[in-house]
């Protein structure tokens, strides 16, 4: 099976890095990780993933603007995102839904099991549950 | 008779005016008397003109007299009365100066001197040796006795004068006490010119005008009397003004219960006349006025102060009013009761006004408490939402660090072998501790949630059941029985059902955690005075009463640590709140816990669900 190259949009260095080491553990994922929001659409354009991981609140840009740049490029346009956030709150999450434009998110923490088989479902290699 | 024969008189045109004066004076007593109502003033006003009267009278019928005998006759009757006169004017002045207590001693010398020297005229011609022949007719003739009698006649005068004196110097200036001793001091003077009808007497043969002066005192007198009064403020005539004048009713019952006395306060009260009041038995009035306890206590004490009375005041008009009565014995002279005295003051606007305060004041002391438990509130609400707001910022903080221990422990715990128990439990430990400080955060989160609904017309046993189903695996590992008791026809109420699931999850969570060892969970709806009642009710241990007042505050728990964020019922009264409901939790005295939730039922429509009593 051919790895799935995973983008790691996340402010926090931590986070990326262990989400990055487990992912890759996997032996599934080739993973890159990016920290700085700015830089994202770039590294992005670069990296060419198929699934992009996106935390929401970050500073200088948040998750739901990244996504509409991430969108508007033709090259990253299909490209599935999967929010990682800290809002659980039902009702913010449905403040920002028009962000999150129907994408499915994971509020942190998360395990990483939980992690693993969101990315493979967006992915289309399970079925969705 | 000797003196009332005709044939010795003369008209004389010099007796008239002195006649007419005798006149004038008499008449002059008369109506002081009148107008001072028989006052003691009046009476020694009436006594001095009687006795001028009686001068002037005798020696008018002197002069008449032709004969001289009879003119000498004449003259020892007028001696009878006019040693009198010092006696009476000095008792008049001492009267009208309200003197006459200081004085009586002397009121009695003058009046003992007056009579003996009368006696002495009458018996003896030590005073009158004989006639003179005037002009104007006959007229007495002075013996030895003339020298006491002038120093007694003119030293009672001049101490009458000097009391007019001493009084008018001690009198507060521009009074009507100061101008009229003034103007009695001024007649006086005048009437002392009268002295001079002294001098024919010793053969000086001056006409005796002394008439004139008297009537100008007479004149003047009656000035007093008519622009000052001369009347005495006595207690019985004040008593009397003051009856009339009092703004209070003032009734008298006699011994038998009938009234005897009414003012014009009273008449007014009662709506009737004094006539129709006085003399009369009103056995509703005498009951009213004499109730068995006033009675008691005037036997007691003689006398009750202010004991409110209600009575019906107009018959006809069926007027009630409150009257402040108070009451005393009228005692005669061995002390023995023989009438009730009563006042009575109409208080049935301030007994109104009284009334209007006191529920006025009841409002605000309701209003006020209200205002205290709204500021509680208030102030509550303020912590909390600060409380609040500060979780908000901090959950969304925390959430990054708890995400990364998360993943942490999930990477690491794929390098250890799957047969290192102790790091794998170390793991789990670092694992559940991370679920548990995320719950706390969820909560947090969810007690600073935006306070906004989502309402919709929900079926609260739906959402009671649904929370159920939530709650269906801890429910059955604690071996719990669960019995619904839902009433009939509960309408369907407008609320944010995931809320109020919310709410029910962690009302029912706190009853099933109280039972980890099984029980018996009771779901009960009732429909009460347009309310929705929802108790939730366990057969756990109960709460600590001391824990119960702080139930609701946010990280406030019982539950051992680990179990509870100690914000489930912090949120769920939230809530409960925000759907304009209340809840309350209470011990209950079979055991256990009940929470009490009531929600608004207006406007609801009911569901027609049956109670269907039902163990899960």
């Amino acid at each position: 099976m051919a790895k799935k190259r995973i983008l790691i949009v996340d402010d926090e260095e931590s986070l990326t890095r262990v989400l990055k080491y487990s992912l890759e553990e996997t032996g599934t994922y080739e993973v890159g990780a990016e920290n700085k929001a700015g830089a994202a659409l770039a590294t992005a354009k670069t990296f060419k993933p198929d699934l992009i991981l996106l935390d929401v609140i970050m500073p200088e840009l948040d998750g739901g603007q990244l996504a509409e740049q991430f969108k508007a490029d033709p090259a990253l346009h299909d490209v599935p995102i999967v929010f990682l956030t800290a809002i659980t709150d039902k009702q913010e999450v449905r403040a920002h839904q028009h962000l999150l434009g129907g994408s499915p998110f994971l509020a942190k923490p998360v395990e990483l099991d939980e992690v693993i088989a969101c990315l493979e479902q967006q992915l289309g290699r399970l079925p969705p549950q | 008779m000797f003196a009332v024969e005709t044939t010795p008189y003369a008209v004389n045109a010099y007796a008239v005016p002195v006649w007419l004066a005798a006149v004038a004076c008499l008449l002059l007593g008369c109506l002081v008397l009148i107008r001072e109502r028989w006052s003691p003033v009046s009476l020694s006003f009436l006594l001095l003109t009687l006795t001028i009267a009686g001068w002037l009278f005798t020696f008018a019928e002197m002069y008449r007299a032709t004969d001289a005998r009879l003119a000498l006759w004449w003259a020892k009757l007028a001696y009878l009365g006019i040693p009198c006169i010092p006696a009476a004017f000095y008792q008049f002045t001492v009267s009208v100066l309200r003197i006459a207590a200081r004085h009586r001693r002397m009121v009695w010398i003058a009046w003992g001197l007056a009579m003996l020297f009368a006696v002495a005229i009458c018996t003896t011609d030590a005073l009158i040796a004989g006639l003179y022949h005037y002009w104007w007719g006959f007229y007495p003739r002075y013996g030895w006795l003339s020298i006491p009698y002038l120093t007694f006649f003119f030293g009672i005068m001049i101490l009458s004068l000097r009391h007019y004196w001493v009084e008018y110097r001690r009198a507060v200036p521009e009074t009507i006490h100061h101008r009229r001793i003034r103007l009695l001091m001024i007649a006086s003077s005048i009437v002392s010119l009268a002295s001079l009808d002294y001098l024919p007497k010793y053969g000086i043969g001056l006409y005796p005008f002394g008439y004139v002066p008297v009537f100008v005192f007479l004149i003047l007198a009656a000035l007093v009397v008519w622009r000052y009064h001369l009347v005495d403020i006595t207690p019985a005539f004040a008593a009397q003004q003051i009856i009339g004048t009092m703004a209070e009713a003032l009734l008298v019952f006699d011994q038998d219960g009938v009234v005897r006395v009414v003012n014009q306060a009273a008449c007014q009260l009662f709506g009737k006349t004094e006539a129709e009041l006085t003399g009369r038995l009103f056995a509703g009035l005498t009951r009213s006025f004499l109730t068995p306890a006033i009675v008691s206590t005037l036997h007691r004490l003689g006398a009750v102060h202010d004991v409110e009375v209600t009575l019906v005041a107009n018959e006809s008009q069926g007027s009630i009013k409150v009257l402040s009565v108070s009451a005393s014995l009228m005692r005669d002279s061995r002390g023995e009761p023989i009438a009730t005295i009563c006042i009575a003051r109409d208080i049935t606007s301030r007994t109104q006004a009284e009334e209007e305060l006191r529920q006025a004041h009841e409002e605000l002391q309701q209003a006020h408490a209200a205002l205290q438990e709204a500021q509680l509130q208030l102030i509550q609400a303020a912590k909390l939402e600060s409380v609040g707001r500060l979780a908000a910022g901090v959950a969304h903080e925390v959430k990054n660090p708890l995400a990364i221990i998360l993943t942490g422990i999930s990477y690491l715990s794929r390098h250890v072998p799957s047969d290192n128990g102790r790091t794998r439990l170390v793991f789990d430990d670092i694992r559940y501790a991370v679920r548990r400080a995320d719950a706390i955060v969820k909560g947090m989160l969810d007690f600073s949630a935006p306070k906004t609904l989502q309402f919709s017309r929900e079926d609260l046993h739906a959402v009671i059941e649904r929370a159920l189903v939530l709650l269906k695996h801890e429910i059955d590992k604690a071996r719990i029985t669960v019995v619904k008791e839902f009433a009939h026809r509960v309408p369907r109420l407008q609320l944010d059902g995931n809320k109020i699931e919310q709410a029910f999850v962690n009302v029912l969570m706190n009853a099933v955690h109280a039972m980890p060892q099984g029980g018996t969970l009771t779901v009960r709806t009732a429909l009460r005075d347009r309310a929705v009642v929802v108790d939730v009710e366990d057969t756990g241990p109960g709460v600590p009463e001391e824990a119960l007042a702080k139930i609701f505050e946010p990280f406030f728990t019982t539950k051992p640590a680990g179990q509870g964020t100690g914000l489930g019922l912090a949120v769920t009264k939230s809530i409960v709140e925000l759907h304009g409901g209340a809840i309350e939790l209470m011990n209950r005295p079979e055991g256990g816990v009940r929470a009490h939730i009531m929600f608004r039922a207006e406007g609801g429509e009911p569901n027609g669900q049956e109670a269907h009593p039902h163990r899960g």
